[in-house]
Protein backbone atom coordinates (compact mmCIF):
# COMPACT_ATOMS: atom_id res chain seq x y z
CA UNK A 1 0.00 0.00 0.00
CA UNK A 2 1.48 3.31 -1.09
CA UNK A 3 0.39 6.92 -0.49
CA UNK A 4 -0.72 7.34 -4.13
CA UNK A 5 -2.89 4.20 -3.86
CA UNK A 6 -4.37 5.56 -0.64
CA UNK A 7 -5.26 8.82 -2.44
CA UNK A 8 -6.94 6.82 -5.23
CA UNK A 9 -8.96 4.82 -2.70
CA UNK A 10 -9.87 8.11 -0.98
CA UNK A 11 -11.16 9.57 -4.28
CA UNK A 12 -13.27 6.49 -5.08
CA UNK A 13 -14.61 6.40 -1.49
CA UNK A 14 -15.64 10.07 -1.75
CA UNK A 15 -17.57 9.41 -4.99
CA UNK A 16 -19.35 6.44 -3.35
CA UNK A 17 -20.08 8.58 -0.27
CA UNK A 18 -21.64 11.29 -2.46
CA UNK A 19 -24.07 8.70 -3.87
CA UNK A 20 -24.82 7.36 -0.37
CA UNK A 21 -25.50 10.89 0.87
CA UNK A 22 -27.75 11.59 -2.11
CA UNK A 23 -29.68 8.37 -1.36
CA UNK A 24 -29.90 9.25 2.34
CA UNK A 25 -31.20 12.73 1.51
CA UNK A 26 -33.71 11.44 -1.06
CA UNK A 27 -35.21 8.71 1.12
CA UNK A 28 -34.60 10.32 4.52
CA UNK A 29 -32.30 7.48 5.72
CA UNK A 30 -30.19 9.56 8.13
CA UNK A 31 -28.44 6.49 9.60
CA UNK A 32 -27.09 5.42 6.17
CA UNK A 33 -24.25 8.05 6.10
CA UNK A 34 -23.38 7.12 9.71
CA UNK A 35 -22.94 3.43 8.81
CA UNK A 36 -21.01 4.36 5.63
CA UNK A 37 -18.67 6.72 7.52
CA UNK A 38 -17.93 4.08 10.20
CA UNK A 39 -17.18 1.51 7.45
CA UNK A 40 -14.93 4.01 5.60
CA UNK A 41 -13.09 4.90 8.84
CA UNK A 42 -12.41 1.20 9.57
CA UNK A 43 -11.27 0.63 5.98
CA UNK A 44 -8.89 3.62 6.06
CA UNK A 45 -7.58 2.51 9.47
CA UNK A 46 -6.66 -0.90 8.05
CA UNK A 47 -5.15 0.63 4.88
CA UNK A 48 -3.02 3.14 6.82
CA UNK A 49 -1.88 0.31 9.13
CA UNK A 50 -0.70 -1.63 6.07
CA UNK A 51 1.21 1.32 4.61
CA UNK A 52 4.98 1.35 4.31
CA UNK A 53 6.95 3.97 6.27
CA UNK A 54 7.62 6.82 5.64
CA UNK A 55 4.03 7.58 4.61
CA UNK A 56 4.87 10.83 2.80
CA UNK A 57 8.25 11.41 1.16
CA UNK A 58 9.44 14.78 -0.24
CA UNK A 59 7.87 14.10 -3.64
CA UNK A 60 4.40 13.24 -2.32
CA UNK A 61 4.53 16.18 0.13
CA UNK A 62 5.32 18.58 -2.76
CA UNK A 63 2.52 17.08 -4.88
CA UNK A 64 0.13 17.32 -1.91
CA UNK A 65 0.95 21.03 -1.48
CA UNK A 66 0.43 21.69 -5.21
CA UNK A 67 -2.84 19.75 -5.18
CA UNK A 68 -3.97 21.71 -2.11
CA UNK A 69 -3.32 25.02 -3.90
CA UNK A 70 -5.17 23.83 -7.02
CA UNK A 71 -8.09 22.62 -4.89
CA UNK A 72 -8.47 25.93 -3.05
CA UNK A 73 -8.28 27.95 -6.30
CA UNK A 74 -10.67 25.75 -8.31
CA UNK A 75 -13.06 25.12 -5.41
CA UNK A 76 -13.41 28.74 -4.33
CA UNK A 77 -14.12 29.88 -7.89
CA UNK A 78 -16.43 26.90 -8.52
CA UNK A 79 -18.29 27.43 -5.25
CA UNK A 80 -18.83 31.13 -5.95
CA UNK A 81 -20.23 30.31 -9.42
CA UNK A 82 -22.35 27.41 -8.05
CA UNK A 83 -23.69 29.59 -5.22
CA UNK A 84 -24.53 32.39 -7.67
CA UNK A 85 -26.34 29.95 -9.99
CA UNK A 86 -28.37 28.61 -7.04
CA UNK A 87 -29.24 32.17 -5.98
CA UNK A 88 -30.15 33.09 -9.57
CA UNK A 89 -32.47 30.05 -9.77
CA UNK A 90 -34.20 31.11 -6.57
CA UNK A 91 -33.16 34.46 -5.09
CA UNK A 92 -35.24 34.04 -1.94
CA UNK A 93 -32.72 33.17 0.79
CA UNK A 94 -35.42 31.83 3.11
CA UNK A 95 -35.90 28.81 0.82
CA UNK A 96 -33.78 25.63 0.88
CA UNK A 97 -32.03 26.60 -2.38
CA UNK A 98 -31.15 30.03 -1.00
CA UNK A 99 -29.81 28.55 2.24
CA UNK A 100 -27.68 26.04 0.33
CA UNK A 101 -26.29 28.93 -1.78
CA UNK A 102 -25.44 30.98 1.33
CA UNK A 103 -23.72 27.92 2.90
CA UNK A 104 -21.64 27.39 -0.25
CA UNK A 105 -20.68 31.10 -0.31
CA UNK A 106 -19.72 30.95 3.38
CA UNK A 107 -17.48 27.89 2.86
CA UNK A 108 -15.74 29.57 -0.11
CA UNK A 109 -15.15 32.79 1.82
CA UNK A 110 -14.02 30.91 4.98
CA UNK A 111 -11.51 28.85 2.95
CA UNK A 112 -10.05 32.01 1.40
CA UNK A 113 -9.78 33.76 4.77
CA UNK A 114 -8.08 30.75 6.44
CA UNK A 115 -5.72 30.45 3.46
CA UNK A 116 -4.78 34.14 3.65
CA UNK A 117 -4.22 34.06 7.43
CA UNK A 118 -2.09 30.90 7.17
CA UNK A 119 -0.07 32.53 4.41
CA UNK A 120 0.59 35.54 6.66
CA UNK A 121 1.56 33.21 9.53
CA UNK A 122 4.04 31.26 7.37
CA UNK A 123 5.49 34.51 5.97
CA UNK A 124 6.15 35.81 9.48
CA UNK A 125 7.47 32.43 10.63
CA UNK A 126 9.88 32.07 7.72
CA UNK A 127 11.04 35.68 7.90
CA UNK A 128 13.01 37.23 5.03
CA UNK A 129 11.86 39.92 2.62
CA UNK B 1 2.08 41.48 -21.78
CA UNK B 2 3.60 43.02 -18.66
CA UNK B 3 2.65 41.86 -15.17
CA UNK B 4 1.28 45.31 -14.28
CA UNK B 5 -1.09 45.34 -17.30
CA UNK B 6 -2.24 41.82 -16.40
CA UNK B 7 -3.02 42.88 -12.83
CA UNK B 8 -5.05 45.92 -13.96
CA UNK B 9 -6.96 43.88 -16.58
CA UNK B 10 -7.53 41.12 -14.00
CA UNK B 11 -9.12 43.55 -11.54
CA UNK B 12 -11.35 45.05 -14.28
CA UNK B 13 -12.49 41.59 -15.46
CA UNK B 14 -13.23 40.49 -11.88
CA UNK B 15 -15.39 43.56 -11.26
CA UNK B 16 -17.25 42.98 -14.53
CA UNK B 17 -17.86 39.38 -13.37
CA UNK B 18 -19.21 40.59 -10.00
CA UNK B 19 -21.57 42.93 -11.86
CA UNK B 20 -22.72 40.13 -14.19
CA UNK B 21 -23.37 37.75 -11.24
CA UNK B 22 -25.28 40.43 -9.32
CA UNK B 23 -27.41 41.21 -12.39
CA UNK B 24 -28.04 37.50 -12.87
CA UNK B 25 -29.21 37.08 -9.25
CA UNK B 26 -31.42 40.15 -9.42
CA UNK B 27 -32.99 39.05 -12.71
CA UNK B 28 -33.27 35.44 -11.49
CA UNK B 29 -31.60 34.08 -14.63
CA UNK B 30 -28.88 31.51 -13.86
CA UNK B 31 -27.69 31.25 -17.48
CA UNK B 32 -26.13 34.76 -17.26
CA UNK B 33 -23.96 33.61 -14.30
CA UNK B 34 -22.94 30.37 -16.01
CA UNK B 35 -21.97 32.11 -19.28
CA UNK B 36 -20.44 35.19 -17.59
CA UNK B 37 -18.42 33.12 -15.09
CA UNK B 38 -17.17 30.75 -17.79
CA UNK B 39 -16.21 33.57 -20.19
CA UNK B 40 -14.45 35.55 -17.42
CA UNK B 41 -12.44 32.50 -16.41
CA UNK B 42 -11.40 31.78 -20.03
CA UNK B 43 -10.31 35.42 -20.57
CA UNK B 44 -8.30 35.40 -17.32
CA UNK B 45 -6.55 32.14 -18.31
CA UNK B 46 -5.72 33.52 -21.80
CA UNK B 47 -4.29 36.73 -20.28
CA UNK B 48 -2.30 34.74 -17.68
CA UNK B 49 -0.65 32.67 -20.45
CA UNK B 50 0.44 35.87 -22.27
CA UNK B 51 2.25 37.35 -19.24
CA UNK B 52 6.04 37.40 -19.69
CA UNK B 53 8.78 37.32 -17.06
CA UNK B 54 8.71 36.18 -13.44
CA UNK B 55 5.11 36.14 -12.26
CA UNK B 56 5.76 35.08 -8.66
CA UNK B 57 8.92 34.20 -6.73
CA UNK B 58 9.67 30.73 -5.36
CA UNK B 59 9.39 31.74 -1.70
CA UNK B 60 5.85 33.12 -2.08
CA UNK B 61 4.92 30.10 -4.23
CA UNK B 62 6.05 27.62 -1.54
CA UNK B 63 4.33 29.57 1.25
CA UNK B 64 1.07 29.79 -0.75
CA UNK B 65 1.09 26.05 -1.47
CA UNK B 66 1.78 25.10 2.14
CA UNK B 67 -0.92 27.48 3.36
CA UNK B 68 -3.41 26.07 0.84
CA UNK B 69 -2.69 22.48 1.91
CA UNK B 70 -3.11 23.43 5.57
CA UNK B 71 -6.37 25.27 4.76
CA UNK B 72 -7.66 22.27 2.84
CA UNK B 73 -6.87 19.86 5.71
CA UNK B 74 -8.36 22.04 8.46
CA UNK B 75 -11.26 23.48 6.40
CA UNK B 76 -12.58 20.14 5.14
CA UNK B 77 -12.32 18.56 8.60
CA UNK B 78 -14.27 21.38 10.29
CA UNK B 79 -16.89 21.49 7.49
CA UNK B 80 -17.31 17.70 7.60
CA UNK B 81 -17.76 17.50 11.39
CA UNK B 82 -20.09 20.53 11.47
CA UNK B 83 -22.15 19.12 8.58
CA UNK B 84 -22.45 15.65 10.15
CA UNK B 85 -23.46 17.07 13.53
CA UNK B 86 -26.17 19.18 11.87
CA UNK B 87 -27.45 16.21 9.84
CA UNK B 88 -27.60 13.83 12.81
CA UNK B 89 -29.02 16.30 15.32
CA UNK B 90 -31.80 17.38 12.92
CA UNK B 91 -32.45 13.98 11.29
CA UNK B 92 -36.16 14.05 12.19
CA UNK B 93 -36.83 17.13 10.03
CA UNK B 94 -35.01 16.62 6.74
CA UNK B 95 -36.18 19.90 5.19
CA UNK B 96 -35.24 22.08 8.16
CA UNK B 97 -32.71 24.88 7.68
CA UNK B 98 -30.09 23.11 9.83
CA UNK B 99 -30.41 19.78 7.99
CA UNK B 100 -30.11 21.51 4.59
CA UNK B 101 -26.99 23.40 5.75
CA UNK B 102 -25.57 20.13 7.15
CA UNK B 103 -26.13 18.19 3.92
CA UNK B 104 -24.68 21.08 1.85
CA UNK B 105 -21.55 21.16 4.05
CA UNK B 106 -21.02 17.38 3.80
CA UNK B 107 -21.63 17.38 0.02
CA UNK B 108 -19.20 20.31 -0.42
CA UNK B 109 -16.61 18.49 1.70
CA UNK B 110 -16.71 15.33 -0.43
CA UNK B 111 -16.62 17.42 -3.63
CA UNK B 112 -13.49 19.20 -2.29
CA UNK B 113 -11.85 15.83 -1.57
CA UNK B 114 -12.61 14.61 -5.09
CA UNK B 115 -11.10 17.80 -6.62
CA UNK B 116 -8.03 17.38 -4.39
CA UNK B 117 -7.57 13.72 -5.38
CA UNK B 118 -7.90 14.60 -9.07
CA UNK B 119 -5.36 17.45 -8.67
CA UNK B 120 -3.00 15.06 -6.82
CA UNK B 121 -3.32 12.45 -9.58
CA UNK B 122 -2.76 15.08 -12.33
CA UNK B 123 0.32 16.57 -10.63
CA UNK B 124 1.70 13.12 -9.86
CA UNK B 125 1.43 12.12 -13.53
CA UNK B 126 2.82 15.49 -14.71
CA UNK B 127 5.87 15.39 -12.44
CA UNK B 128 6.73 11.81 -13.38
CA UNK B 129 9.09 9.71 -11.28
CA UNK B 130 8.17 6.74 -9.14
CA UNK B 131 4.48 6.69 -8.16
CA UNK B 132 4.63 5.98 -4.44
Amino acid sequence: MTYTTLKRVEGITCIVMLFILAAAFTWGLWYLPLIAIICAAVMFGVLIHRMKEPYRDERTAAIDDKAGKATISIASFGMLVAGSILLAINNDISTNTGQAAITIFSVAIALNIISYLTKLYYKNKLGGK
Amino acid sequence: MEMKTFKILGIIIRYIMYAVVTTSVLLGNWIITAVGGGLGMVVLIILRVRVRGVVIDERIKTITREAAYFTFSIGTFIAFIAGLVLVFVHHDSLMSTEAIIGYTLVFTNFALYIINDLAYYYNSRKLGGKMD
